[in-house]
């Protein structure tokens, strides 16, 4: 090896070092505060010398060039650090005055209600809590502060997709189905399923409609009256509200809990709520809506996103008290190709380099 | 330290008290035994496996629990792969890494049946962890041969026996290296599908980066120097699993990271 060709050498295995030392301090620092960093300033100049690095070894060692395993690995990592680069936020943030209608989305977060399209994203590093009003306006919530921040159309942390999604509808599939356990004073047992608005038969016992299903059941006070509503937050109280009619024209009206010893009020029923379990996927039907006309139609689910015009979009969360909103999450599908290729170069390369004995020539 | 009263359990017992007689068997020299010891407790550990993939009704590879009992499972497969392909005689090495695999899944990892969560419902999810569960067992074998490199040293025993290490620990790297890699790259492109980000810099892919890196380290260094410094080649293989293992282990050494590979606990 030439003194040339042996610096190289070493400059390559100091700068996998360094990578090793960036990843291990990276990992310490948790996802978030990571990805700023590897972002950051300092970090991006020895992206770019490591990727001038291996593209000087790929012309000045000749064994990179005749032996082909080795230099698929070498371009395949070149492809995927450049791809990296290209679609990478500090990047977008410097070509964002090229734009023609606003900022680059990179990635970011969408909320849109059943009924109603949007195409407003709120960008990544400010979408840590968002809502919107009555109005459609959106507003985060900053670190430390109670009241949201509303943000007009222009504001610098939304970006525009040049069309609309509309949400068609919402559901959440659970791992155990919701079901209302009825037993009346005689012993018999009735197991339906907590729909809401259906009215079941009970043999010869009359009839019971599902009023309301609650996660957290709680009562106020309004005019003298307890009114049971749905609070939001952490604890949980699932609950079904129950409106019963006997054959003789009766009506009662009774709360089913899930917690043992709930059931009992007292009465000819005793009933019981077995809330859903854990939720085993959620779907979202949506459209895409340009110029007026729907282009696209797609159900989306966790793992199964809709691809279109460049970008993916995700199922990422959802309204956990009325199920009446989807949050999605939308990534732009830049530097995408050049990454995934090189990839395959890579992993196709170090099988065939380190799998397939080489013939000494 | 948890004991499973269970027929799991009793699996998990039973092969490794199959392994251990194998090593005891070993020792006295009773080697036909031993190897049909070996077997045995390896067929046991396939029907804990299955048993515990119809119990469980997916792939069982989920929790730690699962996953260790898979990696005791290969032990044997790779044993014999390397024995027939790459000449490498480790018997009681690879049986004592099988009794430390099953160790944790036997006594420490609990093995309440968990329901997956949507992100986990994804046909990359039994590739992405298999492949590298295949390839800790190769780099966990290819650090034995390197920490036999230091210690023929040590002991300044004949050359030829360090010798021989050295090479079956390259050998051993060569065959899981590719595996590690596509380990990463399903993990990219289910992140990609299930995320929307091929890479999300959360600590347990940053480890994961990180070991790969060291045997990328290592392959440069062993191209530049040969075999000419035994002992820094094989100090990269060992850190290479020292890397491994924090990555299998970060979730349950520091809960205080966050990151998006938490569910995996």
């Amino acid at each position: 090896m030439t003194g040339f060709r042996r610096a190289i050498f070493h400059c390559a295995l100091w700068l996998i070092i360094l990578l090793i030392l960036f990843s291990i301090y990276g990992a310490f620092q948790g996802a978030s505060a990571a990805r700023a960093f590897f972002n950051s300033i300092p970090i991006g100049v020895y992206w770019f010398f490591l990727i001038l690095f291996l593209i000087v070894s790929i012309i000045v060692f000749p064994r990179l060039l005749r032996i082909p395993s080795l230099l698929l690995i070498h371009v395949g990592s070149v492809c995927v650090l450049l791809g990296g680069l290209w679609g990478s936020e500090p990047i977008m943030r410097w070509m964002d005055p090229f734009r023609s209608g606003g900022h680059f989305i990179r990635s970011g977060r969408m909320l849109i209600y059943e009924n109603e399209s949007d195409n407003r994203v709120i960008l990544a590093n400010h979408a840590a809590s968002f809502g919107k009003d009555s109005a459609g306006r959106i507003g985060i919530f900053e670190e430390g502060k109670q009241e949201p921040v509303m943000l007009t159309d222009d504001d610098a942390r939304l970006g525009k997709l040049p069309f609309a999604l509309r949400l068609t509808d919402f559901r959440l599939d659970y791992y155990d189905t919701p079901e209302v356990i009825i037993e009346s004073d005689d012993r018999k047992v009735w197991r339906i399923p907590a729909e809401v608005g259906v009215e079941y038969p009970l043999g010869d016992q009359g009839t019971v409609t599902i009023l309301r299903v609650f996660r957290n059941l709680k009562l106020s006070m309004e005019n003298g009256q307890m009114v049971p509503y749905d609070h939001p937050g952490p604890a949980s109280n699932p609950a079904a509200h129950l409106l019963f009619h006997t054959p003789d024209g009766k009506e009662e009206k009774r709360f089913a809990f899930s917690f043992p010893g709930g059931g009992h009020g007292g009465g000819k029923w005793s009933v019981r709520y077995s809330p859903p379990g854990m939720v085993r996927d959620y779907f979202s039907d949506l459209e895409i809506v340009r110029d007026g006309q729907v282009v696209e139609r797609k159900t989306i689910e966790v793992n199964h996103p809709l691809y279109y015009g460049g970008y993916f979009f995700y199922q990422d969360s959802y309204d956990s008290v009325g199920e009446q909103y989807t949050i999605l999450q939308v990534t732009s599908d830049r530097g995408l190709m050049p990454v995934f290729l090189g990839f395959a170069m890579l992993v196709f390369g170090s099988c065939w380099h380190f799998w397939i004995p080489r013939r000494r020539i | 330290m948890e004991f499973k009263p269970t027929i799991q359990g009793t699996m998990i017992y039973v092969t490794m008290a199959c392994w251990i007689l194998a090593v005891i068997g070993s020792f006295i020299r009773r080697t036909g035994l031993s190897g049909i010891l070996f077997f045995v407790g390896f067929l046991i550990a396939v029907v804990a496996w299955v048993y515990r993939w119809i119990h469980v009704q997916h792939v069982p590879m989920q929790n730690l629990f699962e996953v260790f009992l898979t990696l005791g499972m290969l032990i044997w497969p790779i044993w014999l792969f390397s024995r027939r392909v790459l000449g490498i005689r480790s018997f009681v090495t690879d049986i004592l890494i099988g009794l430390i695999v099953l160790y944790p899944a036997g006594f420490s990892f609990h093995a309440e049946p968990q329901r997956l969560p949507p992100a986990l419902q994804s046909w990359l999810f039994a590739p992405h962890v298999a492949v590298y569960m295949l390839s800790y067992v190769l780099m966990a074998r290819a650090a034995v041969q390197a920490g036999a490199v230091l210690w023929y040293r040590f002991l300044e025993m004949p050359e030829v026996l360090s010798v021989e290490a050295e090479r079956a620990a390259y050998q051993l790297s060569r065959i899981g290296f590719p595996l590690l890699t596509l380990g990463l790259l399903l993990g990219s492109v289910w992140g990609q599908r299930a995320w929307g980000d091929y890479w999300g810099w959360d600590p347990k892919e940053l480890w994961s980066l990180a070991s790969w890196l060291v045997y990328i380290g290592y392959f440069h260094f062993r191209y530049m120097y040969g075999t000419r410094y035994p002992r820094i080649n094989s100090i990269w293989v060992l850190a290479g699993l020292a890397f491994i293992i924090i990555t299998l282990l970060w979730v349950n050494l520091s809960r205080i990271f966050p990151g998006l590979h938490n569910y995996a606990t």
